[in-house]
C-alpha cells in the first residue's frame, strides 16, 4: 500500500513515539498512589515539547560550530530540559521519587516528539522500514526519558537534603544527565544494542526506585497525617491551651491583634483540613478506592488565601512548627488543587 | 490504652486510642470479620491513619464479597476526620437510633 510521503512520515512517528509512550504508560501504572493527574502529565509533556523547540533553534544558530552535535549538542539539550524539571520541583510539583521520575521521564518524551517529527519532516521520511524507527524512536525516547529523570532525581534529592545552594543545586544532576547523554551517543555499539543496554539498567533501577518511593511516602503520610489529626482535635476540643501547643498558641496570641490571632486560628485549621484531605486522598488510593473529587475546594483556597494575607508574612512564620511546611507538605497542596 | 471486643449483638467494639502500634493487632481482628461487620466507635477517641488503612483494607475485602464494614456511633471528632479524607463515600456511616416519644 502506498503511504505517499506524509502518510509515511505520520508512521514513521508513531511507531518510532511507540516505545517512548508505553514506557511512560507503565511508570504510570506503577505509581499505586496516582500521583499525577493526566493534565499536569501532559502539560510536562508540553513543555517538553517547547523545550525542544528551543533546542532546534539554537542548533540552527549553533550548528555551524565545530563539535556542537558532539558535545554542546546534548549540554544544550539536557539543560532546556532540565529547566522544566527545575520549575517543576521549585514549585513543590512533585513530592515524591516516582512522580519526580515520571514527570521527567514526560519531559524527554515531549521533547523526543518535537525531535522526531522535525527531524523526520527534515528528512523527508528518511527511509528505512518499521523496524528502524522503532529502534531511532526505543533508543530516543529511552535516552532522553532517563536523562531527563537523572537530573530531576538528583535534583530533588539534593533539594530535599538542603546540601547545596539553589545556585549549584542543579550542576551534579546535569552533569550526570549530561554524562549519560555523552555516553550513549558515543559509545562505539550497535544502536540496537545500545538500546538495549539502556533499557535493562532502566528496567532493573526501577524497582528500587518505586520501593524508595512507597517507603518515604508512606512514612511521610502517616506520621504527618496523625500528628496534623491530633492538632485539629485539640483546637476542636478547646483543650490546647493545657498542652504544648496550646501554650505556644497562647505566647503567639499575646503577641498580636485578637483579630489577627483569630484569623491565624482560621488559617491553621483549614491549612490542617485540606492537608488531611490530600492524604485521605492517598490513603484511599492506597487500598485501591478512588476518592471523589473535594467539595469547595476553590472556596477553602480562596479562603486561605484571604486570611494569609491578612495575618502576614509575621503571623506565617509564627505558625510554621505547627504547619511544618514542608516541600512534601506544599507538594499535596498542589496533587489537592490538580484533582 | 486500645482494646476491641465483640458485644453480643455481634458488633465490634472500639474503645480507646488507635495508634499505629495497635494497628497489628487491629488487622488480624478484623481478618477475623466476613460478611457484614457494624464497628461501633462510640469509645474510640482516636483512629490513626494506620487505623484507617486497616478498616479501608477490611472494607475492600469485604466488598469484593457482597459484604461491608459499617461505622456506627462515631464521636464528632472522628467523624470530622472521616469526611475530611472521604469516608463518607466508601462507608456507611451510622448515628444512634433516637427514640421517638
Amino acid at each position: 500500500m502506498n503511504l505517499g510521503a506524509s502518510g509515511e512520515l505520520f508512521l514513521e512517528l508513531g511507531i518510532g513515539l511507540l516505545p517512548a509512550l508505553v514506557f511512560l504508560g507503565l511508570l504510570l501504572l506503577l505509581d499505586a498512589y496516582r500521583l499525577l493527574s493526566l493534565r499536569r502529565i501532559v502539560m510536562t509533556l508540553v513543555a517538553g515539547y517547547l523545550s525542544a523547540l528551543v533546542a532546534l533553534a539554537l542548533g540552527r544558530v549553533l550548528g555551524a560550530t565545530s563539535g556542537y552535535d558532539a558535545v554542546a549538542g546534548p549540554l544544550i539539550a539536557e539543560s532546556l530540559k532540565a529547566v522544566v524539571m527545575i520549575y517543576l520541583v521549585r514549585s513543590h510539583r512533585v513530592g515524591f521519587p516516582i512522580d519526580t521520575a515520571v514527570l521527567g521521564f514526560a519531559v524527554g518524551t515531549g521533547y523526543m516528539v518535537a525531535t522526531s517529527t522535525f527531524g523526520l519532516g527534515q528528512g523527508g521520511g528518511g527511509g528505512g522500514g518499521a523496524g528502524d524507527w522503532l529502534l531511532a524512536g526505543l533508543g530516543g525516547a529511552l535516552l532522553h526519558g532517563t536523562a531527563t529523570a537523572l537530573f530531576a532525581l538528583v535534583f530533588k534529592a539534593i533539594q530535599d537534603r538542603d546540601t547545596l545552594p539553589m545556585g549549584a543545586a542543579f550542576v551534579p544532576g546535569l552533569l550526570a544527565a549530561w554524562g549519560l547523554h555523552l555516553a550513549y551517543l558515543h559509545t562505539p555499539v550497535d544502536p540496537l544494542l545500545r538500546a538495549f543496554v539502556l533499557l535493562l539498567v532502566v528496567s532493573a533501577g526501577m524497582p528500587l526506585l518505586l520501593r524508595r518511593s512507597e517507603t518515604s511516602l508512606r512514612s511521610w503520610l502517616h506520621d504527618r497525617f496523625d500528628v496534623e489529626a491530633e492538632i485539629l482535635e485539640m483546637i476542636d476540643t478547646g483543650v490546647a491551651a493545657e498542652s504544648p501547643l496550646g501554650q505556644y498558641f497562647e505566647a503567639v496570641r499575646e503577641r498580636v491583634e485578637p483579630t489577627v490571632a483569630a484569623d491565624m486560628l482560621c488559617y491553621l485549621r483549614i491549612h490542617l483540613e485540606l492537608s488531611i484531605s490530600a492524604k485521605g486522598r492517598l490513603l484511599l488510593r492506597d487500598q485501591g478506592f478512588k476518592p471523589q473529587p473535594p467539595v469547595d475546594l476553590e472556596e477553602r483556597f480562596e479562603e486561605l488565601s484571604a486570611l494569609e494575607k491578612t495575618i502576614g508574612p509575621t503571623g506565617r512564620r509564627a505558625l510554621a512548627p505547627l504547619l511544618h511546611r514542608s516541600r512534601r507538605d506544599l507538594w499535596q497542596i498542589h496533587m489537592l488543587e490538580d484533582a | 490504652m486500645f482494646n476491641t471486643t465483640v458485644a453480643p449483638g455481634g458488633d465490634l467494639v472500639l474503645s480507646g486510642r488507635l495508634t499505629a502500634d495497635h494497628v497489628h493487632g487491629f488487622e488480624q481482628t478484623l481478618a477475623g470479620v466476613s460478611g457484614s461487620c457494624r464497628v461501633d466507635l462510640k469509645d474510640a477517641a482516636m483512629i490513626s491513619s494506620a487505623g484507617l488503612g486497616a478498616l479501608l483494607a477490611c472494607q475492600k475485602r469485604l466488598e469484593d464479597t457482597g459484604g461491608e464494614l459499617i461505622l456506627y456511633r462515631p464521636s464528632r471528632r472522628i467523624r470530622e476526620v472521616f469526611r475530611l479524607v472521604g469516608f463518607s463515600h466508601i462507608f456507611r456511616i451510622e448515628d444512634e437510633a433516637v427514640d421517638t416519644p
